[in-house]
């Protein structure tokens, strides 16, 4: 199937308010600069845009579809892939890009994981899941490979889990030097009511600041029989 | 028209030809890969608890698991359980233990792999009287189904700790670690007459061959694509009673949460005879099995 791509603004909605703040500031120091004198130099579109390419977060896009079926042969419609991308852009959204500008995990972050795994992805493999260890950072930018997309339907040829595995990058300046984090995150997705929820995850995360590595891993097994 | 009459009685010559090739194939024992959704084994999921979906009632406690190896095969009839091996899986833990059970073990007169002539559930619960436990899962699996499913995964392999030369079975190998086919790890499995012991022996091996290919799926679980592969395969290959695809992947995840390698096999002493009874020390054996699923006093 064709490349599935889920269009997003590149800007976040915080990214987007300080330049738009900063956009108002200038052109207000323009207006109030009518003194006779040479006018200051205008701030530049260069410079604006300097600045908000400090914050680059990642779009995810579908790399390779990987369809199993215990029943019937299936085809993965590209809404559903849709459907899947966008459930993992909201954990990317939540457990990595909110913590990065906030300080904080995204608000919805828990809810994005199955009951069972709450207490786990929130408390101990939140340092594997999150970026919240990282903390606010004035600027990063991050890239992610295309998305590897496994899908499995049962006897009857429904969808019961659909699975993304991608690895994602990110670059941030701090006072201690340029931290480099890496994160290779398989998450596996069952339909909860009309939405996907995270039924299982492996996650490897890496962070390098000044040659020296942290690596945390996490793996949700199953605690309970069916 | 005679043009078109020869053409036709040469398809329908082919066809028969074909069939009958076939059927034979499949009465000398031999695999025929021909329908999709063949049944390689059976799952069952015994004891329900009401108003819970849970084996034991509460998350993270330990449940047992019976696999079977059953004797059918064409010309054979019956369906005794020759390999008999339960599980105890302990979640919390993140441990199991396999006990091996001779398949001549006397349990209530008989001989325990009688039960399976029944059905898996019976020998289910012959084997948990004998050792004392509710045992919530049995998969059973016969000749046929067992080298589908070891061609399925692409093989195994398999740690042969002594040479192996018997003509009954079909086992030839050195000691070592050999990647077998389903036919040869099918040979591996039956092979009796090698060993002064011989079905305790047997029975040993049988659990080493199941430790070895969970160490294999094991490396395969190792992402959601193998998961989704797995899961796959026994949903166009099992007969499901009681559980579903989804049940089967919690289980897989649970039992893969376990280290293959951490995994005790113990083979059940008995005592000598026609119908084994139980050796010294089984009863103390049971009972570290059946408190929490892992034998701690056994190595």
């Amino acid at each position: 199937m064709g490349a599935v791509v889920l269009r997003r603004p590149r800007l976040s909605r915080p990214a987007a308010c300080v330049s738009a703040a900063g956009l108002s500031l200038t052109l207000g120091l323009a207006a109030c600069s009518g003194t006779g004198k040479k006018a200051a130099p205008p701030t530049t579109d260069k410079k604006v845009d300097a600045k908000v390419a400090m914050v680059k977060t990642a779009t995810l896009r579908i790399g390779s579809v990987d369809p199993e079926s215990a029943g019937p042969d299936i085809r993965v419609q590209a809404v559903t892939a849709s459907q899947v991308l966008s459930a993992a852009q909201k954990y990317l959204d939540a457990a990595i890009h909110a913590p990065l500008k906030t300080g904080r995990v995204g608000a919805d972050y828990a809810a994005l994981f199955d009951p069972a795994l709450r207490a786990t992805a929130t408390r101990s493999d939140a340092a594997a899941l999150t970026d919240a260890v990282v903390g606010k950072v004035g600027s990063f930018t991050e890239s992610a490979q295309p998305v590897a997309l496994s899908v499995l339907a049962d006897t009857n040829g429904h969808f019961i889990y659909a699975a993304t595995k991608f690895n994602l990058t990110e670059n941030i300046p701090t006072g201690a030097g340029r931290l480099n984090v890496g994160h290779s995150i398989e998450l596996t997705f069952e339909p909860a009511g009309n939405h996907w929820q995270i039924a299982a995850y492996r996650v490897v995360t890496s962070r390098v600041v000044k040659g020296h590595t942290t690596t945390t891993t996490a793996k949700s097994g199953g605690s309970t029989a069916p | 028209m005679k043009r078109v009459f020869i053409a036709l009685t040469a398809v329908v010559a082919t066809a028969l030809l074909a069939i009958g090739g076939l059927f034979a194939a499949w009465l000398s024992g031999m695999h025929v890969p021909i329908a999709s959704g063949a049944t390689y084994l059976r799952v069952e999921k015994l004891n329900p608890v009401a108003g819970a979906d849970r084996v034991m009632g509460a998350p993270g406690a330990p449940f047992f698991i019976l696999l079977v190896g059953n004797d059918s095969r064409p010309g054979v009839g019956g369906a005794r359980g020759d390999a008999l091996h339960i599980l105890g899986v302990n979640p919390a833990k993140h441990q199991a233990t396999m006990l091996d059970i001779p398949r001549d073990t006397c349990w209530n007169g008989d001989k325990i792999n009688v039960g399976n002539t029944q059905s898996p559930r019976a020998q289910a619960q012959d084997v948990g009287g004998l050792v004392g436990v509710p045992v919530s899962y049995v998969i059973d699996v016969d000749f046929a189904g067992f080298t589908s499913l070891v061609d399925g995964v692409g093989g195994v392999d398999v740690n042969v700790t002594q040479n192996m030369h018997d003509s009954y079975s079909g086992a030839y190998f050195t000691p070592g670690v050999h990647h077998m086919s389903g036919d040869r790890a099918l040979a591996f499995s039956r092979d009796r007459h090698d060993f002064p012991q011989s079905d305790i022996i047997r029975t040993g091996n049988q659990g080493s061959l199941l430790l070895d290919s969970m160490r294999q799926l094991d490396r395969q679980m190792q992402s959601a694509s193998g998961e989704f592969k797995l899961l796959a395969l026994l949903g166009r290959h099992a007969q499901l009673d009681g559980i579903g695809i989804k049940d089967l992947y919690h289980l897989g995840r649970i039992a893969f949460s376990i280290n293959p390698n951490s995994i005790k096999n113990i083979t059940i002493p008995v005592t000598n005879g026609q119908c084994l009874g139980l050796g010294g020390g089984a009863g103390a054996l049971f009972a570290d099995f059946r408190d929490d699923g892992v034998v701690e006093s056994a190595g």
